[in-house]
């Protein structure tokens, strides 16, 4: 390793290289030395574990960040084939269905369709796809949000027109269409207006007559792949 | 200490390829993996490639993963740092925004992290607190942003050697600190 000397001319001790490693202070190069010793020299490892540990609690300066949904089915499309991932995608998505009847229906446990409104904007974009625009409101008002679906780069934007929702929750976005299961199109940013890119193999099942739909999850999202929070809102979509 | 515990078995349910534990880990963990690989690398759209290659690693590695003492979070994270490191070192020499490095985040308070970590926080935080202020924001800014040597020496405008022998002093001290 080719690590310059330290004040008194020496070579920095073993726990120095090792802190250095864990800051991220080394060179690519560097690195990859320090990862083969590591593999060999157990008492080294041992000390760059000691310091990752110690500089753990660092990490509570990082934020969070939402990531957007493209990157899930990137993941995705890596790890699983496309056949078993269908298979899972069911899995994951079962019994979602029932649930969605449930919003439709009428006790309103927490859901309710209070408004769709058709937003004519004339014809902006003249010679491109269509887009499709839904304003999702919730009965108590938490939350009212404008979903803009421009079906020439498949990006759904998204309005927060009244947000008061709870800090610590997401609001997740999913689409429903015809009996088909719902899918999630992603978890909303935090705050101001968010954009979630559609997956491609999805994109197909987005037009006029589809619904989505909005739930309070914990943050990052549903863990069970079904809302688990109330729906706050629901709005078909209908043609621009 | 509950929800580390969730955590850790979301990684060992992961680890036997179970696909609906290792969505809602990415549920649960993507927005943070996310935030330290924009933080390092400055650039959403290689950062997203970076958690990309994050999770198929965890996916991969999962099984690698025991509750020795290591936190769920902190494995996580040390994952999504080294790789994130590995990219950014890998760059052609560095033309990062260091403003945005240094725009710290807020310390939002992680219950995965805040319930583990505070007893060996308040040890370290005591051992920071022995070092020079400078020396102190130059580690913490190192592990955090991804900085280099280099990067450090301009941003506390002193020479490169200076800032390299000010830091290694500043490790060896802390660590003398935490074994006491």
């Amino acid at each position: 390793m080719s690590t310059p000397g330290d004040i008194n001319g020496e070579e920095p001790r073993d726990d120095v290289i090792a802190a250095e490693y864990v800051l991220g202070l080394l060179s690519s190069q560097e690195r990859h030395a320090a990862e083969r010793r590591m593999r060999q020299d157990r008492a080294f490892a041992t000390l760059v574990y000691d310091w990752q540990v110690t500089l753990e609690t660092l990490d509570s300066a990082y934020g969070a960040e939402m990531p957007p949904a493209s990157v899930l089915g990137k993941i995705e499309d890596r790890l699983f084939d496309s056949a078993m991932k269908a298979e899972n995608k069911r899995d994951f998505l079962a019994g979602m269905w029932n649930s969605i009847a449930l919003w439709r229906g009428v006790s309103v446990a927490a859901v309710i369709l209070v408004a769709v409104t058709f937003i004519y904007q004339g014809t902006p974009f003249v010679g491109q796809k269509p887009g499709f625009v839904a304003e999702l409101s919730g009965e108590d008002n938490a939350v009212n949000l404008v979903a803009r679906y421009n079906a020439r780069n498949g990006v759904v934007t998204v309005t927060p027109v009244a947000a008061g929702a709870a800090n610590e929750r997401s609001l997740e976005l999913w689409l429903v269409e015809g009996e088909n299961p719902p899918v999630s199109l992603g978890v909303l940013p935090q705050s101001g207006e968010g954009e979630l890119k559609v997956p491609r193999d999805i994109k197909a099942d987005i037009g006029a007559g589809a619904y989505f739909a909005v739930s309070i999850e914990p943050y990052g999202g549903s863990q069970t792949g079904q809302p688990t929070g109330p729906v706050i809102a629901v709005g078909e979509l209908q043609s621009l | 200490m509950r929800a580390s515990e969730d955590l850790a078995e979301l990684i060992a349910r992961v680890a036997m390829q179970d696909r609906t534990s290792f969505y809602a880990l990415y549920q649960r963990m993507s927005p943070k993996l996310f935030a330290i690989c924009i933080r390092i690398l400055g650039e959403r759209s290689e950062a997203e490639d970076a958690l990309q290659e994050i999770f198929v690693r965890i996916w991969q590695r999962a099984g690698t993963y025991s509750a020795d003492g290591r936190s769920p979070s902190g494995w996580l994270s040390t994952i999504a740092r080294n790789h994130a490191i590995d990219r950014l070192r890998q760059r052609k020499p560095v033309s990062k925004d260091i403003e945005e490095a240094f725009d710290l985040a807020d310390d939002a308070d992680d219950p995965e992290q805040s319930a583990h970590m505070k007893s060996e926080g308040r040890r370290i935080d005591h051992c920071m607190d022995e070092l020079e202020p400078d020396c102190a924001s130059a580690v913490k800014e190192a592990y955090v942003s991804g900085l280099s040597y280099q990067e450090l020496a301009e941003r506390y405008t002193v020479p490169l050697n200076t800032m390299r022998t000010r830091l290694r002093r500043s490790l060896m001290k802390l660590k003398e600190c935490l074994e006491q």
